[in-house]
């Protein structure tokens, strides 16, 4: 097996005893890169002398018997609204085209503190909104690869990167990943630092990631944040919601999420309904106020002296952001504090709450990244979700679950998690074609 | 419930003038939103739901 087809389990296990060396998987990935970049276009920068660089001394250390955590040696693709430092970060807009940043983003400089490698940044909508990037999904290249963590998910999906970070809004981490048929975790709102992370929403944006397998997400986690490992889960108890989500999306996604729960209960798993509460039914155009007032007061400096600079859907984000009035937005606030312990009370007697991922399958063209509709309860309320593919559509496309946890009970969530992916058994190679 | 709606989303159109922000943005994306901020200022919250913090860990 070549050293891009690994996970970050099976490279950290070969870095561990001596059978592979950081190095090594640098120039696998490189060599990868080189071969399919120009078709998927999934990243912004890549840092070819940066990243061999710190595998020479990675490799030295991992030589002298010196590992610094499990991400030792692990090459990382950063979303390029990461600050890195020495390195551009342009966020997706020509705005930046030149910036470079002379510090890292906390996660970035954690994930280097660690072991990881940056390989370089991942391609990522305008400012993280819809505009899209330039990414096509490895699954089907005239298809979307979601957003707005585009080149994230592309670059994990097609093996250019084991392991890749993202942030999520509304439905940033959670949609692409699904999208493009890898799992991926965005854990409780705070839970990773988005200091150095330019942002969409300050009080909405998450830091998150992707990987091959629910293993991976455990071991990136419990390297940034020292949580516990997941809790093994012999038959998990599961909440739906199926007033809402079995409902909302298209056929395909009901479909599949029904397959997937027929086999999560002939597995064992114990499902029973969950009521959404009232508040539930403001919960997307809340969320919509909050971040649009905040993105407006993020960008409004930047917007008067180049309102032509933004594409057409951040534009409408911004402009119509300015005109919310500041009562409108606190109005928001009180109704999140409201459904968060509303929901957080109807999940107190179940391991995870199950929804489909996405509300439609990948759509075809590259002018829309999808709709973040399944994912935007989970951003507003700061919940844990991680996405566990799930099968495929007629056109082969992939689909996923959403599995929702309580805050900071990670290891709950990601142990419903690896129980769900071992059941659900999805192939994660990307046919590229 | 819709003059009082037409009435929001007019007043919100309205407050655009005063931005002085030589653009044409997408009209679609900014009466989605001022129909979004009609419905967030329709529902009624009570005394006691304050604005939102951090989700809490579990008191152990």
């Amino acid at each position: 097996m070549e050293p891009f087809q690994l996970t970050v389990t099976e490279s950290a296990e070969k870095i561990r005893y001596g059978q592979l060396t950081p190095t090594e998987i640098v120039e696998s990935l490189l060599g990868r890169i080189e071969e399919l970049e120009p078709k998927v276009d999934a990243w912004a920068t890549i840092d070819t002398r940066g990243a061999l660089k710190s595998a020479k001394t990675l490799t030295r250390e991992a030589a002298d018997g010196r590992l610094r955590s499990p991400l030792h040696g692990i090459p990382v693709g950063i979303k390029d609204i990461f600050n890195t430092k020495g390195l551009k970060t342009r966020m997706g807009s020509p705005l930046f085209s030149d910036y470079v940043p002379e510090s890292d983003a906390a996660v970035v400089a954690n994930l280097r503190r660690a072991g990881a490698i940056i390989l370089g940044k991942t391609e990522t909508t305008e400012f993280a909104y819809l505009d899209p990037a330039p990414t096509k999904n490895p699954w089907n290249m005239e298809y979307t690869p979601g957003g707005s963590s585009s080149g994230s998910a592309a670059a994990v999906a097609s093996r250019m990167c084991p392991l890749a970070f993202g942030t999520q809004t509304g439905g940033s981490i959670t949609r692409p990943a699904s999208f493009c048929g890898i799992p991926a975790m965005k854990p409780t709102h705070g839970l990773l630092s988005t200091e150095g992370i330019f942002p969409q929403s300050w009080s909405l944006d998450h830091v998150g990631f992707m990987a091959r397998s629910v293993e991976d997400l455990s071991t990136t986690l419990q390297t940034l944040t020292g949580i516990e490992p997941p809790k093994t889960t012999r038959k998990p108890k599961i909440g739906l919601a199926s007033s809402y989500f079995n409902e909302a999306g298209t056929v395909d996604i009901t479909c599949n999420y029904n397959k997937s729960i027929e086999r999560l209960k002939r597995s064992g798993a114990q499902l029973v309904e969950i009521e959404l509460p009232e508040s539930f039914r403001v919960v997307h155009p809340s969320h919509r106020v909050i971040m649009f007032a905040e993105a407006a007061a993020v960008h409004e400096v930047m917007f008067r002296k180049n309102p032509s600079s933004y594409r057409q859907n951040i534009q409408g984000e911004v402009y119509s952001g300015l005109l919310i009035p500041s009562s409108t937005y606190l109005h928001a606030q009180r109704i999140r504090g409201k459904f968060i312990r509303e929901i957080q009370a109807t999940m107190e007697s179940i391991d995870a709450l199950l929804t489909p991922a996405t509300i439609t399958p990948p759509l075809k063209g590259l002018t829309s990244t999808g709709d973040a509709a399944f994912n935007v309860p989970w951003s507003f309320s700061g919940f844990p979700t991680v996405n566990v593919p799930s099968g495929l559509n007629d056109e082969g496309l992939p689909l996923g679950i959403q599995l929702v946890g309580r805050p900071f009970e990670e290891a709950n969530l990601l142990g419903v998690a690896l129980w769900c992916e071992e059941v659900l058994l999805f192939n994660n190679e990307a046919p590229l074609r | 419930m819709e003059k009082k709606k037409e009435d929001y989303i007019r007043e919100y159109l309205g407050s655009a003038d005063k931005l002085g922000i030589k653009l044409n943005p997408p009209e679609e994306a900014i009466l989605k939103t001022a129909e979004m901020a009609w419905v967030v200022d329709s529902y009624e919250v009570k005394p006691g739901d304050e604005p939102a913090d951090e989700p809490k860990k579990k008191e152990t």
